[in-house]
């Protein structure tokens, strides 16, 4: 609960340096801007980026293409819905998927503990009648299942990147029964995560390693099956803003700034960020590479795309596809939000499956079998 | 044959009853003013129809006439046939207005004091019911007055419905109607029935009739709506039992009527008074009428006041001296004798007055009514369109009436007969500002104890005096359509404002009778007067024959 | 009969919720072609016996769970059809009927019927044989089930639907039955309703039927 009072006198006490940095900011992206303007070589660029140290930037950005900016390869007009028939023109021909999973995810506050992943698609195949099919797949795994999958003889615990590499078991065997509908036809996914997985750096090694493990698994198999696999996502990344300033500015300035806000500056509708391989821990460990780049996709709106580096020779389709979709989406991919909306397990549903759970077990016998401690009933119903 | 047709579905002692009719049966197949029978749960109920009324679906109908439109016939068509079905189910609902009149519980039979009870059906009376309710006519005292007018078009009742002579000929009666209702054609079976009741009916006194006819239609032949003659009145159908006198003297010779004559002498001022308005004598004139005589007799001792109003035999002198005298009354007084003159002088031109002799019909009329054995009809002749001539001769013959009743009573001799006085345009000597100037309204009041009674008959019965409708026992009421003839002809009757429209819906020959001489009030269609003129005659004769041996002993005959 | 409402493929949708009065069908897709007008007669399939509705209303709305209002698109509907092919999938679109008879055991009934239908019944557009049938009475043709409409339907409704009815049943009858069934439409009427409305309905009616 929030004592609103408190709550405004809290932040009036600290407002001045909110205003500070909001009235400072622009400058900034402004300076950042200018200085981007030097940019003109990206094999240069990555010759300087190639063997510093990331411990001073967590990521840096090594372009691939020597343009600031890169326009979008088809005519774009309105990004929003009601403009978007060149958007559709753009997709013809293509196969489009967005894939998004929701987890219930096992709980100290729980017993007996179950990860339950629900995967929602939407895809859609714009080839002369548009068609769509969309659903979403649940997949149930009893924590002691997790433990036999994925632990040692005699642990109590799963691990901690257990969930997460279920996760994209499921992914991968939802996509692969999509395939098989296809018929022949390469289409284009849209995940909702990052590839690069910078996210990765705060955890274990061996947590990072499994779950990189599978991801590389999972893009090799899609690259393979000629899939295409993009990950679109809003990031609070600054990679880009540190190869500028590494390269451009003499390492001097501390920009705190977001990659998004600078090309939320620079950037036209529709246009991107010339593609750059990502840098970081996760990745110089795991040997992985990822292309990406960012497309300005609405007047606020600047969303990070991550592919395979092998699919570089793809990223003008890529990129096309992207705009393509957040047009039709209003700002965001349309299939992603479709997908997202199949995967959402909404807090009524998590408590049915409580309830469902508790109503099968009583069956075999099993009253009450279902326990959630005081705190998670809390939540639920409240203290009285 | 019961022909059921409604039920009963509301109503109240006070208001009436509310039928309704069966689904199916249409409305035109009912009449108003006719008598129906009511099966109640524990009794028997006659009524008669008041009104009938289209009850429901009034809003259905008025929205299928707006779809009508001229010279659509398709569309014409759907709507009778919508109409079809919706009285096939039932959408337009019809009620009838029932009066409740009697109630038969086992043998006994009153006015009705209860309701049949919901759902009760509404039916045609059959035979039994009008036996239950009325009797059956014997030919003695009971007669036929007609049978119950059938509430269903199409259907016929064949038992009539009796009224009893006797009971009838015990107080005043009336026969109200308008022109044309058919008064004269019941006045005349009414009066044949009494005739022929004076034979069979075992009477302790024999009915005697002195009929005032002011259109010849009771001496003479009735006529039909076309003013035709038409069929025997009673008096040329039973000629033996009356003498029918004429103040008109040339139809006297032309039919064999005896002349009838009254001096001049028996006029008095009363009758000029019952007179007044006949001769167009102003109420200034009235007013110094007694004066004047007076003046009158002073003047000229030797004259008949009489004479000189009429100016008859009145010399200059004579006439000189009048004048001078009647200046005495004042201004105008001369003025208004004059003009009353005037008018008077019409009285010479009757030749039914003597003015010279003394000759008097009058007293021979009255004897025979009073002491000897036939009945008398005056009939008027070409002055049955004369008023003057119609009040004078009837005025003059009742106050003879009157002053002979009198007399044998004061003599304490005994009048054995009873007398019905049939006076047509009752209203002319009975209405409230004549009543009490006329001798018919002591006649009324004073001798019915005595046996000598009324027969009003007339076409304006709210002009008749309270005083006398009051003392009727017994009405006939034929069609009327004044509101107050129809609320003073109503008096009488249980519930008399639920009768008013019975009395507005009466078609001509239907009679609504009420009083002492039927058990309970009925609505009937007077028989065929020439089919019952005709069957009365072969009665009279065969009662005759068969009397002819003890004809001494019938009083008068 | 039973028959020709058994393909599953023909139904051009199921019943979303249901009661003695009527029921509403959801259809699977919402083109012109596939679902059923307004002010016209759908059939549902209820095992035993068939349903026979009529179209009192119908609208489309956004499924539980989106936004209320739809995000203009300025596209014709092939446009948005081929950019949005799933939209069929996140609208509802409803038809609300009111149950005027029933078939059953060979013959039609002109009355609720006393079994309402279950929710996923099928719901189908029948041919106009049936239409025909429907309305053939024991007299000839006939609106016996008109006062259900009236008594189901909200007052201010009963006009402009009336209107609309009438003249989708001119076009499945041949003016001598049009005659009938305006025959007939008095006294139904008469049996059932207010007179006050009759007025208004028979005018409509000759319009419709006698007139056009």
């Amino acid at each position: 609960m929030l004592n609103s009072k408190l709550t405004q006198s809290a932040i009036r006490e600290k407002v001045d340096l909110l205003i500070r940095d909001a009235k400072g900011y622009p400058d900034i992206v402004d300076v950042v801007a200018e200085v981007y303007g030097r940019f003109r070589s990206a094999s240069e660029v990555r010759g300087i980026l190639e063997d510093v140290s990331l411990s001073e930037y967590r990521e840096v950005a090594l372009p691939l293409e020597d343009s600031q900016c890169v326009e979008p390869p088809m005519d774009v007009g309105d990004f929003e819905p009601s403009g978007s028939g060149w958007a559709r023109r753009a997709l013809e021909g293509n196969v489009v998927i967005g894939l998004d999973t929701s987890e219930i995810l096992p709980s100290i506050h729980r017993s007996p503990a179950f990860l339950l992943v629900n995967t929602g698609y939407s895809m859609i195949t714009y080839c002369g009648e548009s068609k769509y099919l969309e659903g979403c797949r649940p997949y149930f795994y009893p924590y002691g299942e997790i433990l036999e999958k994925f632990c040692e003889v005699g642990s109590f615990s799963a691990p901690s990147w257990a969930a997460e590499v279920i996760r994209m078991e499921c992914e991968s065997d939802t996509l692969t029964e999509l395939c098989s509908k296809m018929g022949g036809v390469s289409p284009f996914v849209l995940f909702d995560e990052s590839f690069s997985a910078l996210y990765l750096t705060a955890r274990s090694s061996t947590h990072r390693q499994k779950v990189v493990e599978r991801l590389k698994k999972m893009l090799l198999d899609l690259v393979r099956s000629g899939v295409t696999s993009v990950g679109a996502f809003y990031t609070s990344s600054s990679a880009f803003v540190a190869m500028i300033r590494k390269c451009f500015a003499g390492d001097q300035q501390n920009w705190r700034i977001r990659d998004s806000a600078l090309f939320k500056r620079i950037l036209r509708l529709g246009w991107r960020s010339p593609a750059f391989r990502v840098r970081n821990e996760v990745i110089e460990e795991s040997n992985l590479r990822i292309a990406a780049f960012y497309v300005k996709t609405g007047v606020d709106s600047v969303i990070r795309v991550e592919f395979p580096e092998e699919m570089f020779q793809r990223v003008a389709d890529i990129h096309r596809v992207v705009v393509a979709q957040s047009a039709l989406g209003g700002g965001y991919p349309y299939v992603m939000q479709r997908a997202h909306e199949q995967a959402y397990i909404k807090p009524g549903e998590r408590r049915w499956v409580l309830d469902y759970l508790n109503r099968l077990l009583a069956e075999s016998g099993l009253r009450d079998a279902v326990k959630v401690t005081r705190k998670e009933m809390r939540k639920i119903v409240g203290v009285v | 044959m019961k022909q059921t047709f409604a039920r009963i579905v509301g109503g109240s002692l006070g208001a009436g009853l509310k039928a309704q009719l069966l689904r199916g049966f249409s409305p035109e197949k009912v009449r108003a003013s006719s008598v129906v029978a009511m099966e109640g749960g524990e009794a028997k109920f006659l009524g008669v129809i008041s009104d009938i009324r289209l009850q429901s679906g009034s809003e259905i109908a008025r929205s299928l006439v707006r779809q009508e439109e001229e010279g659509n016939a398709p569309m014409s068509s759907a709507i009778v046939k919508s109409a079809s079905k919706l009285k096939a189910q039932g959408s337009f609902t019809s009620e009838l207005d029932v009066i409740p009149l009697a109630i038969s519980r086992g043998d006994e039979v009153e006015i009705a004091d209860t309701l049949p009870d919901y759902i009760s059906f509404v039916r045609s009376p059959t035979e039994e019911d009008v036996q239950t309710f009325y009797g059956l006519p014997d030919g003695k005292k009971l007669w036929p007055i007609g049978a119950l007018k059938s509430p269903v078009v199409g259907g016929s009742q064949s038992s009539l419905v009796p009224v009893n002579i006797d009971v009838l000929a015990r107080g005043s009666f009336g026969i109200y109607g308008k022109s044309g209702s058919g008064k004269t054609f019941l006045g005349n079976i009414l009066a044949s029935y009494i005739i022929l009741a004076n034979y069979t009916g075992e009477l302790q006194k024999k009915i005697k009739l002195l009929i005032f006819d002011m259109h010849s239609e009771y001496g003479l032949k009735v006529k039909d709506h076309l003013g035709r003659d038409y069929e025997d009145g009673v008096g040329l159908a039973f000629k033996e039992e009356f003498i029918r006198y004429t103040p008109d003297h040339l139809l006297a010779d032309e039919s064999g009527l005896e002349p009838f004559t009254i001096s001049a002498s028996r006029i008095t001022v009363s009758d000029l008074f019952a007179m007044a308005d006949a001769l167009g004598l102003t109420p200034t004139f009235l007013d110094i009428l007694p004066a004047v005589v007076r003046v009158l007799n002073d003047t000229l001792p030797g004259k008949r006041w009489i004479d000189i109003f009429c100016n008859y035999g009145v010399d200059k002198e004579a006439d000189t001296r009048v004048r001078e005298a009647l200046k005495s009354l004042g201004a105008g007084a001369l003025q208004s004798f004059l003009a009353a003159r005037n008018r008077l002088e019409r009285l010479t031109q009757m030749d039914f007055i003597d003015w010279v002799g003394e000759e008097d019909s009058s007293k021979v009329v009255v004897d025979e009514v009073l002491k000897r054995g036939k009945s008398v009809i005056l009939s008027f002749g070409r002055y049955g369109d004369n008023r003057a001539a119609y009040m004078l001769v009837a005025n003059i013959v009742s106050r003879r009436l009157w002053d002979g009743c009198i007399r044998m009573i004061m003599q304490r001799q005994p009048i054995d007969y009873r007398v019905i006085i049939l006076l047509e345009e009752a209203h002319k000597f009975l209405s409230p500002s004549v009543y009490y100037m006329t001798p018919f309204g002591d006649i009324a009041r004073e001798l019915r104890k005595r046996g000598v009674i009324l027969c009003v008959i007339d076409q304006r019965p709210s002009e008749i005096s309270e005083e006398v409708r009051a003392m009727l026992w017994n009405t006939f009421v034929m069609w009327l359509t004044e509101d107050s003839d129809v609320e003073v002809a109503s008096k009488g009757l249980p519930f008399p404002k639920l009768f008013r429209p019975v009395i507005e819906n009466l078609r001509r020959q239907e009679v609504l009778v009420f009083g002492e001489a039927v058990t309970i009030p009925a609505v009937v269609k007077a028989q065929d007067y020439k089919d019952t003129i005709s069957r009365l005659k072969k009665v009279y004769r065969e009662v005759c024959v068969k009397r002819r041996g003890d004809a001494a002993s019938l009083q008068g005959y | 009969m039973l028959d020709d409402f058994q393909d599953v493929s023909r139904a051009f949708g199921e019943v979303a919720s249901s009661s003695h009065i009527g029921f509403t069908v959801q259809a699977y897709r919402y083109g012109y072609e596939d679902t059923p007008e307004y002010g016209s007669i759908i059939v549902v399939n209820c095992g035993e016996l068939l349903v026979v509705g009529v179209v009192v209303g119908s609208e489309m709305t956004p499924a539980p769970g989106l936004p209320a209002t739809p995000t203009p698109m300025r596209a014709t509907r092939k446009e948005v059809a081929e950019r949005y092919p799933d939209l069929e999938g996140r609208f509802l679109d409803i038809y609300r009927a009111v149950s005027v008879g029933y078939y059953v055991n060979g013959r039609f009934f002109y009355s609720r019927p006393r079994r309402k239908p279950l929710i996923h019944d099928l719901s189908y557009i029948p041919s106009n044989n049936f239409i025909k049938e429907f309305h053939r009475g024991s007299e000839g043709y006939t609106l016996d089930y008109y006062p259900l409409i009236l008594h189901a339907v909200d007052r201010s409704e009963i006009n402009p639907f009336s209107d609309v009815y009438f003249a989708y049943l001119a076009d499945k009858f041949t003016p001598e039955e049009r005659v009938q069934l305006y025959e007939s439409l008095s006294a139904s009427l008469a049996k059932w309703s207010d007179e006050a409305s009759i007025t208004d309905l028979l005018n409509l009616a000759r319009r419709r039927l006698m007139e056009a």
